[in-house]
């Protein structure tokens, strides 16, 4: 029998392992505020295909965004609801071109209404607010409730990674190089983030495909992580750290440990919530799956664009 | 089980702000303003530091620009933490050149000079008279630090010393990044006391609260939120002093 503090993680092995934790940050801690992130794993097999699918929030903390928490737990059910609608309908082998255009074109759109949906029906029934839905759609009621939201999901050889606002999104590729596929050079400064709860937030989505035939560590972190590395050469050297942690400890040991980590980098760093989810996929055995174009990487949607 | 030890990846480091002074010394600044302003600066430093004890993760880097008839640095380039920064003696001389000033300032504010993962510097300009920088000067001045991302995003605040008849209330206020503060008007050495305090404590905290907020293009509103500043001192026989 596990411990209290020790994490499970879920997939499949012919695919991946998954595991994350979210920590309170220390300067929440001291004033008494909750963690305002949140994330949401998910693995099963849709048609016989196994799918893992993994989502980060991170709820915005000024006082505006009162429910932000609440947003983030919404945000991160979302993404997982719609990535598996995704699969579901368009993740039959051979149509993978499918899942990929409707994944840029329509995944930020849907999930956004989605998220909204949520974001009402949980004002009714926790908030007690009243109204018609017109009404709700011109007041600030998503404001309050205004997240960050980074989703991903590897099927076969394709991985999915889309993101809107801050955080980072993170790929050890097999030869040890760390990608940042949804880094954004018009990227705002300072406190301020897109969010689910900007205007036209569909269009502030950045997404790529990528290949994952070769196997790699996939990262989703809040920036409350980001933020309490001084520069990009921490970043990496943490993320390659990782997986060589993974490598001579076991994933088991490692993912218990992560929320000491995590604790750790909060209180000397940057004092905020810090989420890390980590999917960790296997390389495609040979013979395994069929061999898809999936090696396009496409951004869009920023909102400086918009 | 036994954890597994977090992986060292270097110094962790607080979060810098980086906190700006930029001070008028020009001629008109001789006597009470340039003392009352040397105290009220020297005298705000002890409650800001008071002020961050309570954010750890934040470490405010500060440094002074001053400006008469040329700009340079008072404290600086290189910034000085708060709890070192010592604000040196400044005498009166010269003119008001406040878009060489605003141009020194622009010059650190840019991505390459500034912290990656820092939070909204902070810019406080006090003056107390029309700026003698060609007008195209001070509005390119301007022009350049709203352009840039770190200047957008800023807490900029403008204390003008004296009588309104004195200085171009407009001209500061393309400066303030905070419509609903305005510029602060300090006609006696109270309120240039208290604005000087206000303002620095009120910004470094606001600046620091790390918070993450909804934003996105025409956002502007959307920045850094401060208190309101002080209201009038209340009126006393020391406070019915003026400049």
């Amino acid at each position: 029998m596990l411990d209290r503090d020790e994490m499970l993680p879920l997939g499949d092995a012919t695919l991946g392992w998954a595991f994350a934790s979210s920590r309170v940050g220390s300067s929440h801690v001291r004033t008494g505020k909750p963690c305002q992130d949140a994330y949401a794993l998910w693995s099963g097999a849709i048609s016989g295909r196994p799918c893992l699918i993994a989502s980060v929030a991170d709820g915005h903390g000024d006082d505006r965004h009162d429910q932000s928490q609440y947003g983030a737990a919404l945000a991160v059910r979302a993404a997982i609801e719609e990535m598996i609608g995704l699969q579901t309908n368009f993740g039959d082998v051979g149509v993978s071109s499918k899942l990929i255009n409707s994944f840029k074109t329509d995944f930020p759109r849907r999930l956004g209404r989605r998220w909204r949906e949520a974001v009402i029906a949980d004002a009714r029934s926790r908030l007690l607010l009243v109204g018609s839905e017109e009404n709700w759609e011109n007041s600030d009621l998503f404001l309050r409730y205004g997240t960050t939201l980074l989703a991903t999901m590897v099927v076969g050889n394709i991985l999915l990674v889309g993101q809107i606002g801050d955080g980072e999104t993170m790929l050890l590729r097999h030869d040890g190089i760390v990608d940042f596929p949804l880094r954004c050079e018009n990227e705002d400064v300072g406190v301020v983030t897109d969010s689910l709860c900007s205007a036209e937030a569909h269009l502030r989505w950045r997404t790529a495909t990528l290949d994952s035939s070769q196997g790699g560590l996939v990262l989703l972190s809040s920036d409350g992580l980001v933020n309490a590395f001084s520069d990009e050469n921490q970043l990496n050297t943490f993320v390659r750290i990782l997986k060589d942690r993974i490598q001579e400890f076991g994933l088991l040991r490692v993912a218990s440990s992560i929320p000491g980590w995590l604790d750790h980098y909060s209180g000397r760093g940057s004092g905020d919530d810090i989420t890390l989810a980590v999917i960790m996929i296997q390389p495609e055995s040979e013979g395994h799956a069929e061999k898809q174009s999936a090696s396009e990487i496409t951004i869009h949607g920023t909102g400086d664009q918009s | 089980m036994s954890t597994v030890p977090v992986p060292d990846v270097g110094p962790i480091t607080q979060r810098a702000l980086q906190f700006f002074w930029i001070a008028d010394y020009s001629g008109s600044m001789s006597g009470k303003k340039i003392a009352i302003l040397n105290q009220a600066i020297r005298e705000a430093l002890q409650p800001v530091r008071d002020a961050v004890a309570a954010h750890p993760e934040v470490s405010i880097m500060m440094r002074a620009i001053k400006f008469a008839d040329s700009a340079e640095w008072h404290v600086g380039p290189d910034p000085v933490s708060v709890e070192k920064f010592v604000w040196p003696e400044l005498s009166q001389a010269g003119g008001t050149s406040t878009a060489q000033a605003l141009r020194l300032l622009a010059g650190e504010l840019t991505k390459e000079k500034m912290p990656p993962r820092g939070y909204p510097p902070v810019c406080i300009l006090v003056s107390d008279g029309f700026c003698t920088d060609p007008p195209e000067e001070y509005e390119a001045a301007i022009a350049e630090i709203v352009r840039l991302p770190w200047g957008k995003r800023a807490v900029r605040l403008a204390i003008a010393i004296g009588d309104p008849a004195d200085y171009d209330e407009n001209q500061l206020l393309k400066f303030v990044s905070h419509s609903e503060v305005g510029v602060l008007k300090a006609d006696t050495p109270q309120k240039l006391i208290n604005y000087i305090r206000w303002a620095s404590v009120a910004a470094s905290v606001g600046a620091s609260v790390g918070k993450s907020k909804a934003g996105g293009s025409g956002s502007d509103s959307l920045n850094v939120i401060l208190p309101a500043p002080p209201a009038e001192p209340a009126v006393t026989s020391n406070n019915l002093d003026v400049f």
